[in-house]
C-alpha cells in the first residue's frame, strides 16, 4: 500500500515537472511559450537582415580599399579600413557647407508646407462648406496624380511667372497646398481637427474670438504632434525628392542631387588620369552614406514621431 | 482702463517701424538673388542698400531702447537680442552666406510681435480703440446667415488651397489634355507653339519600339510587386504585433528605408547590385526563368528579383498601416473564437483579415502611387522628362519628342496606374457567395 502511494506521489511530481516545462515552452496559448517567441526573433531577425542587407552592403564596402574590392574572398570585413575614401567623398559633395544649404532649403519648403495644410485641414474639418466631398476627391486626384502629367503646362505657368529655375518654383506650390505629398499632410491635419470638440470653438465664439484667433490659439496648440508629423515628414520628402526639384529648380540645392551628380564633380575635382585617383565603388558609397548620414540623425533623434505617426494620424482608423 | 493718456511715443515709433518692418520682410522673402550676369554696379548696390537698411533698422531700434529706459527689463533684453540677432546677420549677409538668411527671415516677425506685445496693452486701453469699436459694432448689426457665414469662413481657410487647385493642377490637367492631341514645343522666344495633330500622339505611342516595353514591363513588374509588398507587410506586422520585447526597436528597423530612400541611393544600389539576395543569384531560378518562360515575362521578372530588396523597402509605410490595424483590433474577440475552438490559422482567415481588409486598400493605393512615382534609371518617369526636352529636330527620326508627346505618354501611364489600383482593389473586395442554408 505504501509503495503504491509513494508510486503515485513521484508520478504527479513527474507529471508537474512535464507541465512546468512544457508550459515553458509551449505556453498556455502557443503564442506566449518560449518556442514560439524564439521562433518569431528568429523571423524578425532574419528579415531584418534581408531588409538591411542594401545598407549593411554600403556600409561595409565603403570602407574597403581598391584590392578589397575585387578580392572575391573578402565579403563583409575589410582587411583594411579605408578611412580615405570618406574624405574623398565628404570633399566631393562640398559636405559641410552644403548640410546648411540643404536644411535651409527643406526648412522653408517643410515650413510652409506644414503651415498651409494645417489652415487648410481645419477649414475642412470644422466647416460646412459646399462641395466638400467633391473637393476632397479632388485633393485625392492630386496624390494619384503622377506629376509628369502636370509638369508640362506647370514648367509653362512658372516661366510666365518668372520662377523657373528658382527655388520659388518649389516653394509656390507647398504654399498653395499642391507641393509634394500635400494631400496626404492634409489629410492628417483633417483627420485630427475633426475629433477636435467643436463646443470649444463655440464657448470661445462666445467669449468675442474671431475665427483666426480660434484656429490658432485654442486649436493649433493641441495640434502639436500632428505639427511635428507633418513638418518631419514634410523635411524628409522634400529631401529626398530629386526628379521634380531638379526639373523646376534648375539647380542643385539638396544633398541627393549632389549626389546624382557625384561621379561630375570628382572627376572635376580629381581629373582622371593622376595616380590614386579612380573613382572606385567604394568612395561613391562612401559618399551616398554621408549624404543619407543627416537624415539618418534626424530618425534617430526623432524615431518615435516617425514610427507612431500613423497610429496617431488616424489613417488607420477609417 | 488703465492709463487715460494718450503716449505719443508708441505711435511714431510704430508708424516708423512696422513699415520698414514689413518692406525688410517682403524683401527678403520675395527677394530674387540674379547671380547670374549681374554687374558691377548692381553688386555694389545691392550690399550699399542693404548695409544702409541694417543701419536705418539698428538706429531706431537704439532709438526705442534710449526711449523705453523706465519700462520693464525682460523687454529690453529682448530688445537687446533683438539687436544682436540683427547685427550679426548684417555682418553674414555682408559674407554671403546665404542659408544664414534664416535669421534674417525670422527676426523681422519676432521683433515685429515683442513691438506689438509691447504697445497692445496701451493700444487696446486708448480712446481710439474704443472709437473704432463703435464703428465696428455698426458693421456687425447685419449679421449673415450662418450657414452661409460659415461657407465662406471655410473657404477662406481653404483658400490658399483652392487658389492652389485652380492654377497649378486643374489647368494643367485640362492644358496637358489639350496637348496630347497636338504637336508642342517650345521655343525661348515664342513660348510653346502647338499644331493640332488628332490621334496622332496615341498612335505614336502604340507603335513606339522603345515605349510599349517599358510600359508592359511596369505592368508585369506592378502585378508581381504589389501583392509581394502586401503580403510581406502583412506578414512583418503580425510579427511585431505578437507579446514580444523591443516592439519599438523592430518599427525603427522597418520604416528606416522610408526615411533614406531616394532616386540616387537607389539606381546606385542598383548599379551596385546590392538590392538582389545573393542566395537569388547563386540558385538556378534566374536560369530556369530565362530558359523556361517567354522573353516578355522573364525579362520583367528577372529585374524583379534582382531589385527583390528594394521593392521590400516600400514596405515601410504599409508595415506601419497594418500594424496600427492590428493593435486597434479587440482581444476579446480572439479570446471568444479560441475558446470557440478556433485555431491561429482559422482566427487569421476569419477575424484577422477581415478586420484589415479596408486597410489593404489603402496600402495597395499608397504601395501603387509610391512604386509608379519614383524616378528610377530607364522608368516611365525618366523617360517622359527625356521627350519633353527633346527638340523639333530630332522629330521625324521615328523618336517622340516635344511637350505633347511627353503629355501623351504621362497620360497613358496614369491611366495604367488606375488600372493597375482599381484591378488589385477590385479583387480584395470580391465577396464570396454566402452559402444558401
Amino acid at each position: 500500500m505504501k509503495d503504491k502511494a509513494l508510486l503515485e506521489e513521484k508520478r504527479i511530481k513527474r507529471q508537474n515537472l512535464i507541465n512546468k516545462i512544457k508550459r515553458i515552452f509551449i505556453g498556455m496559448n502557443f503564442n506566449d511559450g518560449l518556442i514560439f517567441k524564439i521562433f518569431i526573433w528568429i523571423l524578425l531577425i532574419s528579415f531584418s537582415y534581408v531588409y538591411l542587407y542594401p545598407l549593411l552592403f554600403m556600409a561595409s564596402n565603403s570602407i574597403k580599399s581598391v584590392s578589397d574590392l575585387i578580392d572575391p574572398g573578402v565579403k563583409w570585413i575589410p582587411t583594411k579600413i579605408e578611412v580615405d575614401n570618406y574624405v574623398k567623398a565628404w570633399k566631393v559633395i562640398g559636405m559641410p557647407d552644403v548640410v546648411f544649404e540643404s536644411t535651409w532649403y527643406v526648412l522653408k519648403l517643410a515650413i510652409f508646407s506644414t503651415i498651409t495644410s494645417a489652415l487648410v485641414g481645419y477649414g475642412f474639418a470644422t466647416f460646412n462648406i459646399p462641395f466638400k466631398r467633391t473637393l476632397m476627391a479632388l485633393m485625392l486626384v492630386g496624390f494619384i496624380l503622377p506629376p509628369q502629367v502636370l509638369m508640362v503646362s506647370i514648367v509653362g505657368i512658372y516661366r510666365k511667372l518668372g520662377i523657373m529655375g528658382t527655388e520659388y518654383s518649389m516653394l509656390v506650390p507647398a504654399i498653395f497646398g499642391q507641393g509634394i505629398n500635400q494631400s496626404v499632410f492634409i489629410l492628417i491635419f483633417y483627420q485630427f481637427f475633426k475629433t477636435f470638440p467643436k463646443v470649444l470653438h463655440e464657448s470661445a465664439e462666445i467669449d468675442g474670438a474671431t475665427p483666426l484667433q480660434i484656429f490658432y490659439k485654442i486649436t493649433l496648440p493641441s495640434a502639436g504632434p500632428s505639427m511635428i508629423i507633418v513638418f518631419l515628414f514634410a523635411f524628409v520628402w522634400y529631401w529626398n525628392e530629386t526628379f521634380v526639384t531638379a526639373l523646376y529648380t534648375r539647380s542643385t540645392p539638396t544633398i541627393p542631387l549632389r549626389i546624382q551628380q557625384f561621379k561630375a564633380s570628382y572627376e572635376a575635382m580629381f581629373p582622371p588620369g593622376t595616380p590614386g585617383s579612380e573613382l572606385n565603388e567604394a568612395i561613391k558609397l562612401a559618399g551616398h552614406l554621408i549624404g543619407i548620414l543627416p537624415l539618418l540623425i534626424l530618425y534617430f533623434v526623432m524615431q518615435k514621431h516617425f514610427t507612431e505617426s500613423i497610429d496617431r494620424t488616424g489613417i488607420a482608423g477609417e | 482702463m488703465r492709463n487715460d493718456q494718450v503716449k505719443i511715443t508708441p505711435i511714431i515709433i510704430n508708424a516708423l517701424l512696422i513699415p520698414l518692418i514689413v518692406y525688410l520682410a517682403i524683401k527678403s522673402y520675395l527677394a530674387i538673388d540674379y547671380e547670374a550676369g549681374i554687374t558691377y554696379f548692381q553688386l555694389i548696390f545691392k550690399y550699399l542698400s542693404r548695409f544702409i537698411l541694417v543701419l536705418v533698422y539698428l538706429v531706431i531700434f537704439i532709438l526705442i531702447n534710449v526711449l523705453k529706459k523706465k519700462q520693464s527689463s525682460v523687454l529690453n533684453l529682448l530688445y537687446f537680442i533683438g539687436l544682436v540677432i540683427i547685427f550679426i546677420l548684417a555682418w553674414l549677409r555682408l559674407n554671403n552666406k546665404q542659408y544664414l538668411a534664416f535669421f534674417e527671415l525670422a527676426a523681422p516677425p519676432i521683433l515685429f510681435y515683442i513691438n506689438l506685445k509691447e504697445v497692445g496693452d496701451w493700444w487696446y486701453d486708448s480712446k481710439l480703440m474704443h472709437f473704432v469699436g463703435r464703428i465696428k459694432s455698426k458693421f456687425k448689426k447685419r449679421e449673415m446667415k450662418k450657414a452661409t457665414r460659415e461657407a465662406l469662413l471655410g473657404f477662406s481657410f481653404i483658400s490658399p488651397w483652392l487658389i492652389g487647385l485652380v492654377v497649378l493642377m486643374l489647368y494643367p490637367i485640362v492644358y496637358s489634355f489639350y496637348l496630347t492631341f497636338t504637336e508642342s514645343y517650345y521655343h525661348a522666344a515664342t513660348g510653346i507653339t502647338s499644331t493640332p495633330v488628332g490621334f496622332k500622339n496615341y498612335i505614336d505611342i502604340v507603335r513606339n519600339q522603345t515605349i510599349m516595353p517599358m510600359l508592359s514591363s511596369y505592368l508585369i513588374k506592378m502585378v508581381v510587386a504589389v501583392p509581394l509588398i502586401v503580403v510581406f507587410s502583412l506578414i512583418i506586422a503580425m510579427l511585431i504585433n505578437q507579446p514580444i520585447k523591443g516592439k519599438g526597436i523592430w518599427r525603427t528597423i522597418f520604416f528606416l528605408p522610408v526615411i533614406i530612400s531616394s532616386g540616387p541611393i537607389l539606381s546606385e544600389l542598383t548599379a551596385q547590385g546590392a538590392t538582389g539576395l545573393p542566395s537569388i543569384a547563386e540558385s538556378g531560378v534566374l536560369e530556369f526563368i530565362n530558359n523556361n518562360l517567354g522573353e516578355w515575362i522573364a525579362n520583367p521578372l528577372e529585374s524583379l528579383l534582382n531589385s527583390l530588396l528594394l521593392v521590400l523597402w516600400y514596405a515601410g509605410v504599409p508595415i506601419l498601416i497594418f500594424l496600427a490595424g492590428l493593435q486597434k483590433t479587440d482581444s476579446s474577440i480572439y479570446e471568444a473564437a479560441s475558446i470557440d475552438g478556433a485555431g491561429p490559422w482559422e482566427r487569421f482567415w476569419k477575424i484577422t483579415l477581415p478586420s484589415i481588409k479596408p486597410l489593404i486598400s489603402i496600402v495597395i493605393v499608397f504601395v501603387v502611387v509610391n512604386m509608379s512615382l519614383q524616378p528610377e534609371e530607364g522608368s516611365v518617369i525618366i523617360q517622359t522628362r527625356t521627350i519633353m526636352m527633346l527638340d523639333k529636330t530630332v522629330a521625324g527620326t521615328g523618336m517622340l519628342s516635344g511637350y505633347g508627346a511627353a503629355a501623351t505618354l504621362s497620360w497613358i501611364y496614369f491611366f495604367l496606374m488606375i488600372v493597375v489600383m482599381g484591378v488589385f482593389i477590385g479583387l480584395i473586395s470580391i465577396k464570396r457567395k454566402e452559402p444558401k442554408r
